[in-house]
């Protein structure tokens, strides 16, 4: 990911987009944090929010007229949140916190016209930076209208307290009889500021023309003014404020030799990009104070707890992989980037970006299509070619994968007795491996409507294609090609919806279709009397209409019930499996199959061998569609999920099985197959944790049994072997009893012991 | 928080050995390689531990000076003759542009990074080089370490050359040897038990431990070497 | 520098060798780096043991750092 590929990224996520008090305050006040603080009834930290923006904040919250509110989500739910109140009660209850820090002091002089709330705010910011401020005023005090107003709006005591703050960042007062051109031509400055919401002499006025309305900049070079055309605006002083607060950035640019508008940020106005889902939250009418005086605390707390705290976090909100990494799209399309770092040599393999199903759930949500499967599907792709992606993070699914494209396990043949297939079923290599005689059973369904239907037994290489591997796949996607045209290039009848994604993005001249869609348009018996399951549609399925819709009408024309399950159908939640996070990161894979089960009481119900599976590893009782389509062989429910080591016994028995309906012999049996195992359930338990197959272990006694070579204890005869297989060693300890070998231990590891000999 | 300094600790020297830094002096003769011939020139170690690399500046063609905080390295230093000082790196006791080379391995992330680049860039000649290695953070990790040491200020990568740059310098080259860091982490590993193995018998604390464990995990630490050269405003 | 790994019971033999392990110097290799380590070894034939606590913890361990995962 490069510089500008993260900014495409970062763009697209708005959670860090203003919410739309903030974005409605011309300070940038963080109205909604400030609502948070008050909410929790902490008044320190939320003057402290308060302060960081405003200038004078013990006169500005007093006086601010609250535009914020006009763009509260609240307003349409209840009435928008009293920020003006809350402000004014927080500033009345609470001490100035902390010193106000002066940069280092600045060889420029700042003249400030007339004693306003905008020349106030320019003399606050000017002299917060360090520049000498000299403020001109009308007598008999400095404050222009401010002083006029009544005791319990703005009482003189913190006005003045407000202007000795000034006085103390070295800002100076100077009374005038009257602010015209002859004080300027007596006083000169570097940057002069004329605050037109104070009486200025009109001989001033007449010469001064029009600001620029971004920068509130003059013609005349180093001249600046505000404040203009306020008396009678409902947000006079706030407004007045702001033009303080933007004459001062453009005076302190000036004073620098910067330019005014580079990289300036205009007001927003309300506008911002923040989306908020508001669709289950209750109306709260607003809480009114009991009287004129204002908000009392215990109210004001009330008052303020109806923020919504409007956050997007749509996609955070329902992804558990998201949530637990304790950031957000934004954040992480920054992580990613910084761990592919410019540099000579390493980019760094990443958990985070190969735990990611890839499931799209994401994109869906985002107002913005953020998609996390795309981003982590680049990174991997391009820690593959750097050489960077750890070899052990995806090793036993490619394994299985090759495993299932291998001779032992993959086959095309048309139909018994046919030389020809009008259509080709492809059961995929996940339900081939958990539920053989199923996917049999199924053929024989496909036969009855075509008996011109042949049977594809392979991979669809989803593994190569999630774990970025991208050369690899398009090898094995050209090698899929090749069979299906030596086949004749007939329909495929996938009965996984992942290989039909992939089918369908990668090898659309297939014209792949699911099974359901197949078997939709028939009749089918009325399935066995079950309660309402919650159907949970696979992840793959997540754009798929049409297949998601036949399922149903399946499940409907046999009478099967369902029960509400929310994140569905286009909003579906994977299982765990996709993007190959069980192999990446099986902790992660638990926590997001345990989720997705809380989400409903009813057994659960799916179409996808893999879910199945997945779900079930939680213990709850879930059902595969075969289950209900041919009851006479269906698993129950609560079934564990098969073994890693019978999914490879499975496929070749399939292979096999398939291969007698045409009277020839099953593969033939490799050597090593025949080596007895007994292995205890904890023994199996801990094999099946630690990735090692009944397979492997054969394959390393028979490797000890031919060469001679192992270990022997002296007193029990407990023997210890191992073997090399591919990129992994392992060792199995057992006890050799007439053939049969018991199983006691078994381990492994990557790392090579070289030079010498095992 | 106990605050013991990773690199004077027991279990570290016993692995790192003389060198006190993760690539020893592997690293450091990579860095001299990249600087090219040094004819004499007056080179500063900044933080020169127990001298091993003023060694190798000298090998190298320099006249060389350490400066290190740490008495008990600087005695190890003065015993085998070499020329080192006691100085804090934010104030070097140094004339103005009076060096070609400033080497500082591994010490620079303990600093007031800020102000030692100043004080660097104030003692070199202009067009002179600095030899600048330390720990990044390749991953993403807010909070506080528990452990004093240079994986505390590590930030990454691009905030290093803004800060090198953002001081006066010109970065020439850039490198990542976090092999280099990796093989030390795995030698740790294989001496004590695991990464927490390894932080208990540093902090002698399993609390701290378990803190160290997961913040190096999240910060995900990288080793880079930088040469610069001083160009004056 | 040499670390030293052997397990609790060290009763074991190479069978083809018939003579019982003994601590013996081995290069462990993963990824481009290499770590010279002790481990039970046959004194003939050299066949050095794996032992599953090594494995499953220091190795296992290493493994992961030097993948960066």
């Amino acid at each position: 990911m490069d510089q500008k590929e993260l900014r495409d990224w970062e763009a697209k996520c708005i959670q860090e987009e203003p919410p739309a008090c903030r974005a409605g305050c011309p300070l940038s006040v963080d109205a909604r944090a400030f609502a948070l603080a008050m909410a929790k009834g902490d008044m320190d930290a939320a003057r402290t929010i308060l302060e960081k923006s405003m200038p004078l904040a013990a006169i500005t919250a007093r006086l601010c007229e609250a535009p914020c509110e006009q763009f509260c989500i609240r307003k349409d739910l209840g009435g928008a949140i009293n920020l003006g109140l809350l402000e004014r009660l927080c500033i009345r209850e609470t001490q100035p916190k902390g010193k106000i820090l002066r940069l280092p002091a600045r060889p420029k002089k700042v003249a400030v016209l007339g004693s306003g709330p905008s020349s106030l705010a320019v003399a606050f910011d000017l002299a917060k930076k360090g520049y000498p401020v000299s403020v001109y005023h009308l007598e008999p005090a400095p404050g222009a209208w401010l002083r006029a107003l009544p005791d319990a709006v703005l009482p003189a005591e913190i006005l003045d307290e407000e202007l000795r703050r000034l006085t103390a960042l070295h800002v100076t007062f100077t009374a005038v009889p009257a602010l015209d051109a002859a004080l300027i031509a007596a006083h000169p400055a570097d940057a002069v500021y004329v605050g037109q919401d104070d009486t200025i002499a009109p001989d001033l006025l007449a010469g001064l023309g029009s600001p620029d309305t971004l920068t509130f900049a003059l013609d005349r070079p180093g001249w600046f003014t505000g404040g203009m055309g306020l008396t009678d605006h409902p947000y006079r002083f706030i407004t007045a404020m702001s033009h303080g607060r933007e004459a001062a950035v453009s005076m302190d640019r000036f004073l620098q030799g910067a330019s005014l508008t580079s990289s300036r940020v205009a007001l927003r106005h309300g506008s911002t990009a923040l989306f908020t889902q508001t669709r289950d939250i209750a109306p709260l009418a607003r809480v009114t104070p009991a009287d004129a005086a204002g908000y009392t605390r215990p109210v004001a707390l009330e008052e303020a707890g109806r923020c919504i705290d409007c956050q997007c976090l749509e996609c955070v909100r329902h992804c558990v992989y998201l949530k637990e990494n304790g950031g957000y799209p934004k954040s992480y399309a920054r992580r990613v980037f910084n761990n592919s770092a410019i540099v000579q040599g390493a980019r760094q393999a990443n958990k985070f970006i190969n735990s990611c199903s890839l499931c799209g759930q994401c994109e869906t949500l985002c107002p913005n299509d953020f998609s996390m499967a795309d981003m982590c599907l680049d990174a991997r792709q391009q820690m593959v070619r750097e050489k960077r992606m750890p070899p052990s993070a995806h090793w036993f699914a490619l394994e299985e994968m090759r495993a299932a494209g291998s001779d032992q396990a993959a086959l095309a043949r048309h139909a018994s007795g046919m030389v020809a297939s009008a259509a080709l079923f492809f059961p995929g290599c996940q339900l081939s491996g958990i539920r053989p005689a199923q996917t049999l059973r199924l053929y024989d369904r496909l036969l009855e409507l075509d008996p011109q239907t042949g049977i594809w037994l392979d991979c669809c290489a989803a593994p190569a294609h999630w774990s970025g591997r991208a050369e690899e796949f398009a090898e094995l996607a050209k090698k899929l090609e090749t069979t299906w045209t030596d086949m004749g290039g007939p329909k495929v009848v996938t009965a996984c919806s992942t290989c039909l994604k992939m089918f369908r993005e990668h090898l659309p001249q297939l014209g792949a279709v699911s099974v359901w869609t197949v078997l939709a348009e028939e009749p089918v018996p009325a399935a066995a009397a079950h309660p309402a399951l919650a159907l949970s549609d696979p992840c793959t399925s997540r754009h798929d209409e049409r297949t998601r819709k036949d399922v149903r009408t399946l499940l409907e024309n046999m009478g099967q019930a369902l029960a509400a399950l929310p994140m569905s159908g286009e909003l579906t939640e994977c299982c765990g499996f996709g993007g190959l996070m069980d192999n990446a990161n099986p902790a992660l894979a638990r926590k997001v199959a345990a989720a997705r089960v809380a989400q409903s009481d009813a057994d659960f119900l799916t179409y996808c061998a893999m879910c199945r599976d997945q779900l079930a590893k939680t213990g709850k009782p879930v059902l595969h569609i075969l289950d209900l389509l041919f009851p006479e062989i269906a698993h129950p429910a609560s079934e564990p999920p098969a073994s890693i080591s019978l999914r490879r016994v499975n496929r070749r028995m399939l292979k096999t099985a398939v291969l007698e309906r045409y009277g020839q012999d099953g593969m033939p049996r490799q050597p090593w197959e025949d080596v007895r195992l007994q292995i205890s359930e904890s023994v199996a338990a801990v094999l099946e944790e630690r990735r090692i197959l009944e397979d492997d272990l054969r394959q390393v006694i028979f490797s000890c049994k031919e060469n001679g070579r192992c270990f022997v204890h002296g007193d029990d005869g407990r023997r210890i072997a191992s073997a090399e297989l591919g990129e992994v060693t392992f060792w199995v300890e057992y006890r050799e009893e007439r053939d049969v070998f018991t199983v006691l231990k078994a381990w492994s590891h990557r790392m090579r012991i070289a030079g010498g000999r095992i | 928080m106990k605050t013991s300094e990773l690199y004077a600790s027991a279990p570290v020297r016993a692995t790192l050995g003389r060198a006190l830094r993760p690539g020893g002096e592997k690293l450091t003769r990579r860095m001299l390689e990249l600087a090219g011939p040094l004819r004499g020139g007056l080179a500063l170690d900044a933080g020169c531990g127990c001298g091993t690399s003023l060694v190798l500046l000298e090998e190298h063609g320099a006249r060389a000076v350490g400066l290190d905080l740490n008495a008990v390295f600087l005695r190890e230093s003065r015993d085998r003759k070499l020329r080192v000082a006691r100085a804090d790196l934010a104030e070097l006791p140094l004339p103005d542009g009076c060096l070609d080379l400033v080497l500082c391995e591994c010490a620079w992330n303990l600093t007031d990074k800020e102000q030692v680049l100043a004080e660097f860039l104030r003692v070199l000649r202009p067009g002179g080089m600095l030899a600048l290695a330390d720990i990044y953070a390749r991953g993403y990790r807010a909070g506080e370490w528990p452990v004093r040491c240079c994986f505390a200020q590590a930030t990454d990568l691009q905030t290093v050359m803004e800060q090198v740059s953002g001081a006066g310098f010109e970065i020439v080259v850039v490198e990542d040897h976090t092999e280099l860091l990796k093989k030390t982490a795995a030698d740790f590993v294989f001496r004590h038990g695991s990464l927490f193995g390894f932080w208990q018998a540093v902090t002698g604390d399993p609390d701290l431990a378990t803190a160290a464990c997961e913040a190096s995990r999240a910060t995900r630490p990288g080793l880079f070497l930088m040469m610069a050269h001083a160009v004056k405003r | 520098m040499s670390l030293v790994f052997l397990p609790e019971d060290m009763n074991w033999s190479c069978e083809p060798c018939g003579v019982p392990l003994e601590p013996g110097k081995v290069e462990l290799a993963y990824l481009g780096q290499v770590f010279h380590v002790e481990l039970p070894v046959c004194p003939k034939c050299g066949a050095a043991f794996v032992y599953e606590e090594l494995a499953q913890g220091r190795i296992f361990e290493v493994e992961q750092l030097l993948e960066d995962k």
